[in-house]
């Protein structure tokens, strides 16, 4: 699927032996009245992975994200999740967007926004509230329920938003850009965050950025497209050990060779990361 | 009457920044209403300056009484029954026909908001019926429904019914897509949607459509009275008018500019508590 030889010093990933694949796009096209955005997009994630997808801006990643979660009708192709052809929002599913501010409900306080898809679950209301309360403890955020998101800074809405997303307790979570619109300082939190969220519960997480840097940081996969019409330019495995550190990581040589072939799949010239 | 009962500028159209939820970043400042001593203030001002243009003579005695004279008439006037009884129809006929208006319109809105054919084929319908003056319709309304109170009742729940209606189909449309998808792919279903999204987002749209209407439903139900003969203080101003009773005339039709000032202060607080999490009156 790569038309280019993979740089030097990185193996292209090979399916991780003996694992179930949760999630399995083939051949996935969807376009915008006649134009085409996704041209052939086939991957698949495997239980419990973390997954980068890193891609040039206004490529369709987030178009790709809304077809994996049901939101959006493709042309053609499958997309699978748990080996279920997916024909709308999967029950198994949830997603964090970049704009928390619009997904976020502000009529509702951040602990009513955070249980307002478990009244549609099969859950007890008091089982509903200890899940609400524990993913607002687990994002730090225990003590701000009563608050509306607006009172709440964009780093904090955002962690209502993971909040939201954890209380639902998806097997699946897609994450759209979601750290793009904080500072560097909340970025570099939230990524830990993450990290530590995805280790203590089992989840597969699909995270969709466009920071290089963060891609290899969080990512046990990281799968690069192209530009328009987008396809899978390559598919790289991040063999740097966990924990991962933000200093010691990044820091590592290995971590450098990395980021290198991530540049050079997506033609490092062009991307300024924006 | 209309220049007190439209005191506070309507709208045109709804707030701008009602479609933006969130964000903050391009936040409008509120704009602020007089206090309500400095609106006293104003009013007691225009009235003393009024009756010093009676008390020399600039103005006309015979066709403009003095203000003293027309607020001794109200101060009468409230001593009496039946101008109690003229004020309960007035503000019964407004307040029912926007409450019936109201109450047709938001559902409605919202369903045909929400399905785009549905309002596509509608719309040369409500095209057509929505800019005739309800007060067009006295006529037939008298033939049909009699001067009664049911008369005037029908004419103000019509004029609120398009107003509010408007407004609310703008509402239903001004969903975010974003929180949407969200609740989507959290498995809310339709029906819960529209009352935990769609209806809360139309909100500041559906409160001004109301705002707007209850200052018009006054003035149909005025005008009706006035015009019609349905009970009320427009009916009040008609025979004092007959009876070439001016004082009477302007004591009505200041009892009636007064019940307007009194409408949109009532309307006011509830607004501000339906949408106190609305970006324009965020107290941050
Ligand atoms: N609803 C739509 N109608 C028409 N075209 C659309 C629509 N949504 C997206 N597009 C187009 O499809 C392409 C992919 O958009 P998409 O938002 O999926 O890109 P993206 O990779 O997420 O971009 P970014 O990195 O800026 O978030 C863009 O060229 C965009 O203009
Ligand atoms: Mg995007």
């Amino acid at each position: 699927m790569a038309e280019t030889a993979p740089p030097p010093a990185v193996a292209p990933a090979a399916a991780p032996a003996g694992r179930t694949p949760i999630l399995e796009v083939d051949g996935l096209r969807k376009g915008y009245g006649g134009d085409p955005v996704l041209d052939g997009i086939s991957l698949q994630v495997f239980e419990g992975e973390f997954v980068s997808v890193v891609g040039p801006s206004g490529c369709g990643k987030t178009t790709m994200l809304r077809c994996l979660a049901g939101l959006l009708p493709f042309e053609s192709g499958t997309v699978r999740i748990d080996g279920a052809a997916v024909t709308g929002p999967p029950a198994t599913l949830g997603i964090v967007f970049q704009d928390y501010s619009r997904s976020l409900l502000p009529w509702l306080s951040v602990r009513d926004n955070v249980r307002l898809p478990l009244r549609y679950q099969a859950i007890s209301k008091k089982q509903a509230a200890a899940q609400a309360d524990e993913a607002l403890e687990s994002v730090g955020l225990a003590a701000d329920g009563h608050k509306r998101p607006w009172q709440l800074s964009g780093g904090m809405q955002q962690r209502v938003a993971i909040a939201r997303a954890l209380a639902y307790r998806p097997r699946l979570l897609l994450m759209d850009e979601p750290f793009a619109s904080v500072d560097a300082q909340t970025r570099v939190e939230l990524e830990d965050l993450m990290l530590r969220l995805w280790s203590e519960r089992a989840m597969t997480i699909a995270f969709v950025t466009h920071d290089i840097d963060e891609a290899i940081y969080l990512g046990d996969r990281i799968v690069a497209l192209t530009r328009r019409p987008t396809g899978i330019r390559e598919t790289m495995t991040v063999d740097l050990p966990r924990p991962r550190d933000q200093i010691a990581t990044k820091a590592t040589e290995r971590f450098a060779e990395l980021r290198a072939s991530v540049f050079t799949a997506l033609g490092h010239h062009e991307e300024a990361a924006g | 009457m209309t220049a007190e009962t439209t005191g506070r500028a309507l709208p045109a159209s709804p707030p701008a920044e009602a479609g933006a939820r969130g964000g903050g970043t391009a936040r409008k400042t509120r704009r602020r209403t007089l206090p309500w001593w400095r609106q006293i203030l104003s009013v007691t001002v225009t009235l003393l300056v009024i009756q010093l243009l009676g008390v020399t003579g600039v103005l006309s005695r015979s066709s403009f009484p003095l203000v003293s004279s027309v607020l001794a008439r109200l101060g009468r006037m409230t001593a009496d029954g039946a101008f109690w009884s003229s004020v309960g129809s007035s503000v019964t006929q407004a307040l029912l026909g926007l409450a019936i208006g109201t109450a047709v319109a938001v559902p409605l809105g919202i369903l045909l908001g929400r399905l785009p054919l549905a309002e596509q084929a509608l719309r040369p319908v409500i095209e057509f019926l929505r800019p005739i003056p309800s007060v067009a319709l006295l006529p037939l309304v008298i033939l049909t429904a009699g001067i009664g109170l049911g008369g005037a009742v029908i004419l103000t729940a019509l004029s609120s019914l398009w107003l509010v209606l408007v407004l609310t189909i703008r509402g239903a449309r001004a969903v975010d897509p974003v929180a949407e998808q969200t609740l989507i792919s959290f498995g809310v279903p339709r029906s819960a949607r529209v009352h935990r999204l769609v209806l809360p987002s139309a909100l500041p749209f559906i409160v001004t459509g109301v705002r707007v209407a209850a200052s018009v439903s006054l003035i149909v139900a005025i005008t009706a009275e006035l015009l019609g003969g349905m009970p009320g203080l427009g009916k009040d101003v008609q025979v004092s008018l007959q009876s070439s009773d001016n004082v009477g005339v302007y004591a009505s039709t200041f009892a009636a500019g007064v019940l307007g000032l009194l409408v949109n202060l009532l309307i006011k607080p509830a607004e501000d508590r339906l949408l106190s999490w609305h970006a324009s009156r965020r107290s941050v």
